[in-house]
């Protein structure tokens, strides 16, 4: 492999670094642990400082979080989650197998449990953050009026914001809960273990889950890792990178090596040849999530959930994130995913340059989907 | 083979041994390959008497014939057919017994080497024992755990060598295969995915004069366990010593499926063991399918061993994007053009095809230093070390496994074990 690429399994898929301009083969292998740190960090596959933050929160329990890329990671989604108004949400709930305490990898496995919106973002966290983001979650500013079937309200509980909703008797609901519908009870998978019943107290890194639940980082573990690799890349001078985890999650640093922003296509999930849309990056990480074609049509892969009112997402579409941060990128993604039609016009509005959502479906009578492109 | 070339290669052969035993971990793991590999020591040949000379039995003279060290001196097997063959196969004057208590009491041999059906190996070990002579018994150990037991402590209490047949035990590229895992190259071993898959029932023919139940003991509860007892313990044993320990629990469940002939043994058995930290030996067999053969796929993070095929395999690192191969090209050559990415992408995860690399080291037979090293074992009287114990576990874990069977019940790991 030439100096200046790096290939290589990772965060359970492939990732590739190329860095134009000079070889630097130093640049790469700190980029490579950079990855590998996160997937050491996150991984529900094996033992992590995620699996064992999981296995208190199966109990409904407690922990401090003393590992610092988690610690970061968990902060990342906590700023998303409030982003996306709790689209973006990598629980999964806490299902009898995580009730019994412990929470091994097979339980946690994104093939175990039905999966939600991973995703985050960095600076809006404050402080500990390495990265360089330059968005900030208010900028996504969806808004909640208007909402038929999803049931939300906003509580503070030790200064985290709780949005929930239930379809739980009200006896067993939490303080300011309405009922709700939800798919999760079907699955065993409580409607209350989601973000909202996490409480993270900042000054002690203590993390706490008022009800079992456990996290899959998921996509946004891609994100977060590749943002990680920038970084390391940056600190180490380059100046042209293209970074690649599962080729859905993009990042690229600089401008393109011949100059000018880097020129990407999205391709057609299901038509070969057939593009979805093109963007120019520069400085910029991209995030696709979609429902159908060959990542979606993977054996064994569950239905996205929207966590909010646990539905299942039938709808075929892709969904396409430009953001500062891989992390971002991959919540919003996900995030607009997931999103009812109004929830994603509302995404979608707040950056028309670099928020698509692609329909796949057919309307009625039509011989092929028709793409309803941004 | 002339007789030059037999040395050469039988010195050939023990020279893979030693290397392959020889690196941090294996003195552990192969204690007894140092010793077994070692030159005999000069002096009369050990006198075997061999008791049970069917196929098995025949295949161990065979092997005995070879050694540097041991003699057969005298045969015994009620069953005339058999002894025909077996007397072809040693000097015309070796003595003959069709009575195990009348080859014990005749003298004239140093040890005692049993090859009869299962049900027969504890009481006629225990005999042998009694009667002051050292013991190689064919694997497995006995009919019951209970028996396994018996045959350790007597021969404890008889200060007798006891010696069971695991030929992997021995075998270089075995040797090979444990010595590279234990040297990190496949990563941490979490599976072994062993099988005996044969097509063909496994009955034999009854000659003129031989009884059902004599010559097909196999197919029958009372005799044998059937492939947990005939096959399933030469992988089990394979299984401990990569594993490096034992089973923790077993479940399984058996049938017979296909060979419905009136056989009272599985024709098809399904079991899982479980090790500590969560690893698992997975293991089948059956007797209508041959394709995949015998073998142990033992699976570790970076790779896996396939030691029947002599063969390593390292994980398959993913191929490259191509778009961004493209990407590459077309920038070494001045041109900037779209990247189409963004798919999320899923292959097909399908079997790997890879060739692998060999492990080394062509066939031999390691049957014959089994012999060898129970031979300087008789003529020290002290055991090759390590042996009786994998051989111990190895038919333990097979019995487990029939009564995991046939209980239907997930069982621990007995804790009444004997000691060896």
């Amino acid at each position: 492999m030439e100096a200046s690429v790096a290939r290589f399994a990772a965060m359970g898929t492939r990732v590739e670094l190329h860095l134009f301009g000079r070889d630097a083969p130093d640049a790469l292998a700190a980029a490579r642990a950079a990855v590998e740190a996160v997937e050491d960090a996150l991984t529900v596959r094996r033992e992590s400082p995620a699996v064992a933050l999981n296995r208190m929160l199966a109990r409904g329990g407690e922990a401090v979080v003393a590992d610092p890329l988690l610690w970061e990671a968990l902060l990342a989604v906590d700023a998303m989650w409030g982003a996306t108004d709790g689209l973006f949400d990598p629980c999964v709930g806490g299902g009898p197998e995580l009730l019994r305490g412990s929470c091994d990898e097979h339980t946690l496995s994104p093939d175990a449990v039905p999966r939600r919106t991973p995703g985050p973002s960095w600076e809006s966290l404050g402080g500990s953050c390495e990265m360089s983001p330059t968005w900030t979650p208010a900028s996504v500013g969806a808004e909640r009026e208007g909402e038929e079937t999803i049931s939300l309200q906003c509580v503070s509980r030790g200064g985290v914001a709780v949005v929930a909703s239930s379809s739980l008797p009200p006896s067993r609901q939490g303080p300011g809960l309405r009922r709700g519908t939800s798919a999760l009870e079907a699955n065993d998978v409580s409607p209350l273990s989601r973000w909202s019943a996490l409480t993270i107290d900042r000054a002690t890194r203590r993390v706490a889950a008022a009800h079992p639940l456990a996290l899959d980082f998921g996509g946004f573990g891609k994100g977060y890792a590749l943002d990680r690799a920038v970084a390391a890349l940056r600190s180490a001078g380059v100046i042209s990178a293209f970074l690649s985890a599962g080729e859905s999650s993009i990042a690229v640093i600089g401008e393109h090596p011949l100059g000018g922003a880097w020129p990407l296509a999205i391709p057609h999930p299901e038509i070969d040849g057939m593009w979805l849309s093109e963007l120019e990056l520069t400085d910029a990480s991209l995030s696709v999530s979609s429902t159908v074609g060959a990542g979606a049509a993977k054996p064994g892969r569950v239905a996205m959930i929207r966590p909010i009112d646990g539905a299942i997402v039938t709808r075929r579409a892709t969904a396409v994130a430009v953001a500062a941060t891989g992390a971002e990128a991959e919540a919003l993604s996900t995030a607009l995913l997931v999103a009812d039609a109004s929830a994603a016009d509302r995404l979608r509005a707040a950056a028309p340059d670099r928020r698509f959502l692609f329909s796949h479906d057919a309307p009625t009578r039509a011989d092929r989907p028709m793409e309803l492109t941004a | 083979m002339t007789d030059d070339d037999f040395a050469l290669s039988r010195r050939s052969f023990l020279d893979r041994v030693l290397v392959a035993s020889a690196s941090v971990g294996m003195s552990v793991a192969a204690p007894w390959t140092a010793l077994a590999a070692a030159e005999p020591a000069s002096g009369p040949r050990v006198r075997l008497g061999v008791i049970g000379t069917g196929d098995r039995g025949r295949a161990l003279i065979q092997n005995i014939n070879k050694t540097r060290n041991c003699t057969v001196a005298a045969l015994c097997d009620p069953f005339a057919p058999h002894m025909a063959k077996a007397r072809a196969l040693v000097p015309a004057s070796t003595p003959v017994f069709t009575d195990h208590r009348a080859l014990l009491d005749a003298k004239g041999i140093d040890a005692v080497v049993i090859a009869t059906p299962l049900d027969l190996h504890a009481r006629l070990t225990i005999e042998a024992l009694d009667a002051g002579y050292p013991v190689f018994c064919e694997k497995a150990m006995a009919r019951t755990i209970a028996d396994c037991g018996a045959m350790v402590t007597r021969a404890r209490q008889r200060g007798k060598v006891l010696q069971i047949g695991h030929q992997r035990l021995f075998n270089p590229t075995y040797l090979n295969a444990l010595k590279r895992a234990k040297s990190g190259e496949i990563g941490t071993i979490t599976q072994i995915r062993a099988s005996w898959h044969r097509n063909r029932s496994w009955r034999r023919d009854v000659p003129a004069g031989g009884q059902e139940r004599e010559i097909n003991w196999r197919l029958y509860r009372a005799r044998s366990a059937g492939l947990m007892t005939e096959l399933a313990t030469h992988q089990l044993q394979v299984a401990n010593w990569f594993m490096d320990g034992l089973p923790t629990r077993v479940m399984g469940s058996g049938s017979i499926c296909f060979w419905k002939d009136g056989r009272e043994v599985y024709d098809q058995v399904a079991l899982i063991f479980d090790y500590s930290e969560g690893r698992k030996v997975i293991y089948t067999s059956m007797l209508n399918n041959a394709r995949y053969g015998c073998e142990e796929q033992i699976q570790g993070s970076k790779g896996t061993i396939e030691p029947e095929l002599g063969r390593i395999y390292q994980e398959v690192q993913p191929a490259a994007v191509p778009a961004l191969a493209k990407m590459r090209k077309d920038v070494q050559a001045g041109r900037k053009n779209t990247v189409p990415i963004g798919g999320a992408t899923w292959f097909p995860e399908l079997p790997v095809t890879t060739p692998g690399d060999s492990l080394g080291w062509g066939e031999y037979d390691e049957t014959m230093l089994q012999f060898e090293g129970f031979g300087e074992a008789v003529r020290s009287g002290k055991e090759v070390p390590g042996l009786l114990a994998q051989a111990y576990y190895a038919s333990v874990a097979s019995l487990l496994g029939e009564q995991a069977i046939d209980t239907g019940r997930a069982l621990d790991w007995p804790t009444d074990l004997v000691t060896v």
